[in-house]
């Protein structure tokens, strides 16, 4: 083994790019995506406005105000008043609070549910995975979603804490199949067996190897699965299964507005574009934080 | 004995929803401590199998049947996950076909290698450190400091091949199994890779187990070659041996279909046909379908084992009187 072979066989990135070094660092790494910090900064916007609410709304979100019903955005109700009078500007504040729980709280549950249970069963296949575990799952997901999670927050009763458990179980069989599926396709890989060789017990195989490279495809699927829980909170909320009036909360707020759509529009405008804006930024934000776990994206 | 490795009457074969089919028929074989033995044998032979079985790793379904794998006077067929997760990387450890896949991409090569030194040693993580660097520097990586904390993808081929040498020999096992390990590295980098497993292997006084179709690698490594075909061993001996007198029809054919330097030939003397599928495999000698010399006999019962020089299965070589017709065998 000769010195001179040695150099012929590899060059020397680091040798070649001495920037490099500098751009490896973290947070440069993530600034490179654009777009995936302009998400993160309307998520912590967001979570600014839930956690400092009192403080910066203008007006109190219940409060009725019958000489303001329907007012279009103007100088002091920027984005207009409802039905009631309230100041929609105040509960859009007030309902990141309890959308932005219903959406992070349910999607937890699921993945602290469905991640474990999925990889369990990809990875060890067998009667567990084939019989039990997804025969469940096929059961769960044969129900339209909504219907299944009306029937357990029905059952637990009404509240915000239980549409969020309701919600958080109708999503767990999504996590439960992406993450079996991708375990499934993982173990496969040679690099498993090659941990296997070297003496790696199952469990360390499972958490240190194959669960990193099953994370990029899992975070997408949460952040996309997040807005659909605000969606079927507010779902729920319409149905009175979720939060109840008069705590704001942006599903509720939309259906509000439903009814008064060609003469107020701005009552449901405002809520979907927080919805939206929401949810386009920690799905992007989601991704940002895949590219940037990717080594190979560095 | 001074076996380090002795497989033993082994059969592996997979049960499936439609049956059951045999793949490995019984094959022995035996490796002395320090020597180099090497499987041969075409694509689907059961070469890989025979060394994921040594290793403990045979796919889903598949199952040994019959026979023993013994190391270091303990049978490991047996044993349990647990307890061969105990031996894996320490005492026998392998090195795959493809270094682009057989790393994990989302760690850092320094990571990998002395990850294994944890699991099976208990050391700290700076302790370790410095030992999967002084093993990257073993294994011939420039500035393996750097490299330490670099990920796969920026590595070439054959310094992943290298990285994953590092991996095996961390923990200083008896046995190193190698399954193809230059196949998927170019011509140059073959060699070097080849050569530097030679070295470790004369340095850590280990036995190699390595598997390969490439008959110039067999002549330049090993000390005993077995050719195996369809699942079964037709030839085993000294090397020198069996390439200077190879006996089985079809150990010729493979020696003859390498091209010479010397000669000026047009076409190369191929074995005619191809492999029988494991559902169908002939109830005698498996290579009766392709072999110039197949007699009555062959089709029908198994050849024997004879050991005259080396080991032999066939039939021509029967002392027993065998029925039909006997073509001599010198005329291959």
């Amino acid at each position: 083994m000769g010195e001179p072979q040695l150099q012929s066989e590899t060059v020397n990135r680091v040798q070649i790019n001495p920037l490099r070094k500098k751009r490896n660092k973290s947070y440069s790494k993530l600034m490179k995506n654009k777009l995936a910090v302009c998400g993160g900064i309307f998520v912590v916007l967001l979570v600014v406005l839930a956690v400092f609410a009192p403080l910066l709304a203008p007006f109190d979100p219940t409060k009725q105000n019958y000489g303001q019903i329907l007012k279009p955005p103007s100088a002091t109700h920027w984005f207009g008043t409802d039905t009631l009078g309230r100041d929609l500007l105040s509960r859009i504040i007030f309902g990141a609070q309890v959308s932005l729980k219903a959406g992070l709280i349910s999607v937890g549950i699921a993945l602290t549910i469905g991640i474990p249970l999925g990889m369990i069963s990809g990875y060890f296949r067998g009667f567990w995975d084939e019989f039990i575990i997804m025969r469940v799952t096929d059961a769960m997901l044969a129900f339209p979603s909504l219907v299944l999670a009306l029937t357990l927050a029905a059952v637990l009763g009404p509240s915000l804490n239980h549409a969020m458990i309701a919600i958080g179980l109708v999503f767990t069989p999504y996590f439960i199949r992406l993450a079996r599926g991708e375990v499934l396709a993982q173990r496969e890989r040679e690099y498993v067996s090659a941990a296997r060789a070297s003496g790696l017990r199952n469990f360390s195989i499972m958490m240190r190897h194959v669960f990193p490279n099953i994370l990029g495809p899992l975070i997408v699927q949460a952040t996309l699965n997040v807005a659909s829980a605000i969606i079927a909170e507010a779902s729920l909320s319409y149905l009175g299964l979720g939060t109840q009036p008069p705590t704001p909360s942006w599903g509720a707020m939309l259906a509000e507005g439903q009814g008064y759509i060609s003469q107020a529009p701005w009552i449901s405008i405002f809520p979907g574009l927080f919805i939206f804006l929401a949810v386009i930024s920690i799905n992007v934000f989601g991704d940002g934080i895949h590219d940037w776990l990717d080594p190979k994206l560095k | 004995m001074n076996d380090i490795l002795s497989v033993n009457h082994l059969s592996i074969g997979f049960d499936h929803s439609y049956g059951h089919t045999s793949v490995i028929d019984d094959i022995s074989f035996n490796i002395e401590k320090g020597q180099t033995l090497c499987i041969v044998g075409e694509s689907g032979c059961g070469k890989s199998l025979t060394s994921l079985a040594v290793m403990g790793l045979l796919p889903s379904g598949g199952r040994i049947h019959d026979g023993q794998i013994v190391y270091k006077g303990q049978d490991i067929s047996r044993k349990s996950q647990k307890e061969l997760s105990e031996i894996r990387g320490k005492e026998i450890s392998m090195i795959f076909q493809e270094p682009m896949t057989a790393l994990n991409p989302l760690h850092s090569i320094g990571y990998q290698v002395s990850e294994v030194l944890r699991v099976h040693q208990k050391v700290s993580k700076h302790e370790a450190k410095e030992k999967a660097i002084e093993m990257l520097r073993l294994v011939g990586i420039p500035s393996p400091e750097k490299r330490f904390a670099q990920y796969p993808h920026e590595l070439s081929g054959g310094m992943r091949q290298r990285v994953m040498i590092a991996m095996a020999l961390i923990c200083h096992p008896g046995l190193l199994v190698a399954d193809e390990p230059t196949t998927a590295l170019d011509v140059t980098i073959q060699a070097q890779i080849l050569e530097l497993i030679q070295n470790l292997k004369s340095q850590f006084d280990m036995a190699l187990l390595l598997i390969t179709h490439d008959l110039g690698v067999v002549s330049e490594t090993a000390d005993k070659v077995v050719v195996m075909y369809a699942g079964q061993v037709v030839e085993y001996g000294d090397t020198k041996e069996l390439f200077t007198e190879p006996k089985h029809p079809y150990t010729k054919g493979l020696i003859n279909s390498i091209p010479k330097m010397d000669e000026d030939t047009e076409v190369l003397p191929t074995i005619k046909g191809s492999v029988p599928s494991p559902d169908e495999m002939p109830m005698g000698c498996r290579f009766v379908t392709r072999c110039p010399f197949a007699m009555e006999i062959c089709s029908k019962i198994k050849p024997p084992k004879i050991t005259d020089g080396h080991e032999v299965h066939c039939w021509l070589y029967s002392s027993e009187d065998v029925k039909g017709e006997n073509p001599s065998v010198d005329k291959v």
